[in-house]
């Protein structure tokens, strides 16, 4: 993987999610996950900036291969957490979602929904302004945003019980 | 001018004791719900909806407004 994605930050992020696994009973599976996602969604993106951002300072051009390694990598990662906190408390991983989980979700893809809405209308209006890297960079960055939005949401609405 | 605050407050911590000391989780499989929603209602920060509200009340055998009261906030 390229980027800030080295060894000392994948083993930060293992030892931030093993806090989470140790907080058990205290937090449900499905904010568990939403913590998995959240972190992986900030890593994926953050390398995305980063490499930009590192490509348009030395003025060379950016390439997506590296951050397309990163976030098959990265989502690798994510989908093998999911399955061993989904393997710690099987019950609940087979459980459907019941109407406050559901609501919970619901609240959380709708500030998402606007977010998204929002970035990525500002993208277009950007259009003739900007190169198309930077259109690009806007795109995601409204992505990234809304999906950081979404696994926050549901978080916080685990956290106040609705 | 807004709508004033409302409460819907419940008994379920007390009938939980009064049905044998019945788990949280006992009464989530119960009413097919989720043991933190469980919490989340007793503790107040959830309110159920209509149909979760009359399969709490049908676990403990009581009519609905036993198990919720709706009262205006201050």
């Amino acid at each position: 993987m390229s980027g800030i994605i080295d060894t000392k930050s994948a083993k930060a992020y293992i030892l931030a999610v093993s806090n989470i696994f140790d907080m058990e009973g205290a937090m449900a599976f499905r904010e568990k996950s939403a913590w998995i996602s959240l972190l992986v969604t900030l890593c994926i993106y953050g390398d995305y900036f980063f490499n930009l951002s590192r490509a348009l300072l030395q003025g060379v051009p950016f390439t997506l291969l590296g951050w397309i390694e990163t976030l098959i990598g990265l989502t690798v990662v994510g989908i093998v957490l999911n399955i061993l906190v989904a393997a710690s408390s099987p019950k609940a991983a087979q459980t459907p979602r019941d109407e406050r989980e559901r609501l919970i979700g619901m609240r959380a893809s709708g500030v998402a929904f606007y977010v998204l809405l929002v970035g990525v209308l500002s993208a277009v209006m950007m259009f003739y302004f900007v190169d198309k890297v930077v259109l690009a960079a806007l795109v995601v960055a409204a992505v990234g945003l809304a999906q950081t939005v979404q696994y926050a949401g549901v978080i916080v609405g685990y956290r106040r019980g609705a | 001018m807004g709508r004033p605050p409302t409460r819907v407050t419940n008994r379920i911590r007390t009938l939980r004791f009064e049905h044998g000391e019945m788990t949280q989780q006992a009464l989530a499989d119960a009413v097919g719900l989720t043991r933190q929603t469980i919490i989340a209602i007793e503790q107040g920060k959830y309110s159920p909806t209509l149909e979760a509200a009359f399969r709490i009340a049908a676990t403990f055998g009581v009519p609905l407004e036993r198990v919720f009261e709706f009262g205006e906030g201050e």
